[in-house]
């Protein structure tokens, strides 16, 4: 009986169909993110000048530029990034370097994975009824910025986690070999090739949290408050509560909403800019140390 | 010495899930436990029979839409008067002695029903019990105006109804377009490609929403109602196309590295049988993570239920219960960050807003733990 050879498989056109159209959805994201972005610039770019940056807001909202509310957002994020990498970092390190991996460890993993999930208008109710209403701060860049630290906790953890489990077991060995304690290695060796990691994962959160609306709402924002904040303890205008207002509350569309793209953009630019940032710094990290 | 102050700040954690859980359940209960019209005596005429009113009926006979009669008082027309409409009646500028004039003036009409504080209340009127069920207000009715005085409308139905419609509609978008181009990105795409992707992906996610709701407000919802020949283009479709968008990087990412986690011996074997690699996809690979593809699914819900400004920029905030993706809506989120500025802290508002909030809060919970509990199952397999 002699072997008898399979024919030549057919050509699957229906397969390959399939393959172009989910190709050709997945890049019309780019494409709807070109729009949205084109769409900002084209409108808003109009309307961006040095002057639009660096000068307050006159005659209402209508005219002028934007500089209280992107001071203020600088303010709070930094601060909030602040509070938010000490704390995140530290837990971060604790759950990857020291914590016995045992019950605790995993209520704290569970714990980080759900305060992920709690939308961020919850964290503006509890930073409103704690920081706000029970501590005493009021609406202020301290209360807004421990707000959002809270927010940014899950993210600036998991980055910690991941930067400092990639660090190679090797070295860490190595250091504890030659009689250093477990503290030493963290510091002298893990936190130092960590240390790159570490700061995309920073910037990726000072782009989140340079777009968080929600939280701001009720903790930090004021609505119109053309000066520059002088203490921690002071309400400040940011941006996208900026936006908001400039959005749904002028009278006076004509005149409120070149101003609204312009701020948009500004906005997007901020985020867009950090995020990119943080993505070729991550994507370096790769080529050169394969940790 | 370093080693305490990282397991102190890993203890915080712990502190602060349950922070946020105390704190929303205490200002949040007491819009169980206590009345919207607190400080305030509601009285009749004294010849009125009336000794007792629901809520409903007290709130009727105020917005004039009940005659005394149907609750057992006298044929004569209602008199509502409460602290809000008196200003009506003697202007903004009347000194305390002209109000207290007014008041026992008015006191002698029949129909009279006031609600004041008791220092207002003129001495010939008689107090009536009002009677407040929470859980009624709450849940067994179909409206929210919680301003409305002396007697708010607090059903949660239109709010949490609004925000599950918005939620499956954006699921309807997300959750397929996000294995798509998961698929599309684990099996398909050039190895020189997939950074890029990735991080189209995070600029996709990192947007701020309220840009995202900006860019729907002045492009999408004029166009969807030139497209439905709607009055308004402001609906619940608006928003959930724009959620859905924004939620697809979640889905995708985390459909996508389930995907290349499929076990190789799995996938050689369906190869090795004379699967076509879309063959394999659907049959072998899709099935094997299932499970996983379950947790990407409820946690996109998670987020975007809880997304807020996008909704509250385009879907229009009418708290009516949605009976089609082109109403307009109101969701939980959204509620609580247009009306918590103004509601004065402790009020009766305050607290049902925090009601909302741990509404919201422990839905999300019972998702994310959902997600949790159902996600190692399929590591382990």
């Amino acid at each position: 009986m002699s072997l008898r050879l399979p024919k030549k498989p057919r050509r699957r056109w229906g397969e390959t169909l399939l393959t172009l159209l989910i190709a050709a959805i997945s890049w019309s994201m780019l494409i709807a993110l070109l729009g949205v972005i084109g769409f900002l610039v084209y409108r808003g770019g109009k309307v961006i000048s040095w002057e639009f940056i660096t000068t307050s807001m006159r005659e209402g909202m209508q005219a002028g530029g934007i500089a209280p509310p992107l001071v203020g957002s600088l303010w709070v994020a930094t601060l909030a990034l602040l509070i938010g990498a000490l704390l995140g970092t530290a837990t971060g390190a604790y759950l990857s370097e020291f914590s016995a991996k045992g019950r605790l460890h995993r209520l704290i993993e569970l714990l980080v994975t759900t305060l992920a999930g709690i939308p961020s208008v919850v964290y503006g109710l509890f930073g409103l009824a704690l920081f706000v209403v029970a501590i005493g701060l009021g609406a202020s860049i301290l209360a807004g910025a421990l707000t959002l630290s809270l927010l940014s906790l899950p993210i600036l953890i998991r980055n910690a986690q991941e930067a400092f489990s990639g660090v190679s077991q090797e070295l860490k060995l190595a250091s504890l070999g030659m009689g250093a304690s477990p503290a030493q290695t963290f510091w002298r060796i893990t936190i130092r090739i960590a240390f790159a990691r570490l700061i995309t994962g920073y910037v990726l959160a000072m782009g989140r949290l340079l777009g968080e609306t929600a939280p701001i709402l009720f903790t930090v924002a004021a609505y119109y408050l053309p000066a520059y904040p002088h203490s921690p303890l002071e309400p400040t205008m940011m941006l996208p509560y900026h936006l908001y207002a400039l959005i749904t509350s002028g009278t006076n569309v004509a005149r409120t909403y070149p101003m609204a793209f312009g701020a948009a953009l500004v906005l997007v630019s901020l985020t867009l800019l950090l995020t990119i940032v943080a993505a070729i710094l991550r994507f370096r990290l790769k080529k050169h140390l394969h940790v | 010495m370093t080693i305490g102050a990282f397991r102190a700040s890993a203890l915080t954690i712990i502190l602060m899930l349950a922070g946020i859980t105390l704190f929303l359940f205490r200002e949040g209960i007491p819009a169980l436990t206590r009345e919207p019209f607190e400080g305030l005596v509601f009285a009749v005429h004294p010849q009125n029979p009336v000794q007792k009113l629901s809520a409903e009926d007290c709130r009727a006979l105020f917005q004039k839409n009940l005659e005394w009669p149907a609750v057992g008082g006298p044929s004569v027309p209602v008199l509502p008067i409460h602290l809000y409409n008196l200003e009506r009646y003697v202007g903004s500028q009347a000194t305390p002695e002209k109000i207290r004039v007014f008041l026992d003036s008015m006191a002698q009409v029949p129909g009279i029903i006031v609600a004041l504080p008791r220092q207002w209340l003129p001495k010939s009127l008689r107090p009536i019990t009002v009677k407040w069920s929470a859980w009624e207000a709450l849940l067994a009715r179909v409206r929210w105006s919680p301003t409305y005085e002396p007697l708010p409308e607090v059903g949660i139905w239109p709010l949490l109804l609004g925000s599950l419609w918005v939620t499956f509609l954006g699921l309807l978008i997300t959750i397929p377009l996000g294995v798509v181009m998961a698929i599309y990105t684990a099996e398909f795409l050039p190895r020189s490609l997939y950074y890029p992707m990735k991080v189209l992906w995070e600029v996709v996610a990192g947007l701020p929403s309220v840009v995202v709701g900006f860019w729907g407000l002045v492009v999408l919802v004029p166009w969807l109602q030139k497209a439905f020949h709607l009055t308004t283009g402001e609906t619940a479709l608006a928003a959930a196309i724009l959620l859905g968008w924004m939620t697809i990087p979640l889905m995708a990412s985390l459909t996508e590295e389930s995907l290349s986690n499929v076990p190789r011996l799995l996938v050689e074997a369906s190869y090795g049988l004379g699967a076509t690699t879309w063959q394999t996809i659907l049959r072998v690979k899709l099935p094997a993570i299932r499970a996983s593809l379950l947790t990407a699914s409820l946690l996109s819900a998670g987020r975007i239920l809880g997304e807020t400004m996008i909704v509250l920029i385009v879907s229009g905030n009418a708290p009516v219960i949605p009976t089609s993706p082109l109403s307009p809506v109101r969701t939980l989120p959204a509620t609580l960050a247009a009306e918590l500025g103004e509601a004065p802290v402790g009020s009766y508002h305050y607290h049902t807003l925090f009601f909302l909030g741990l509404i919201l809060f422990l839905l999300t919970l019972i998702l994310n733990i959902l997600a949790y509990v159902i996600a190692p199952s399929e590591k382990a397999a």
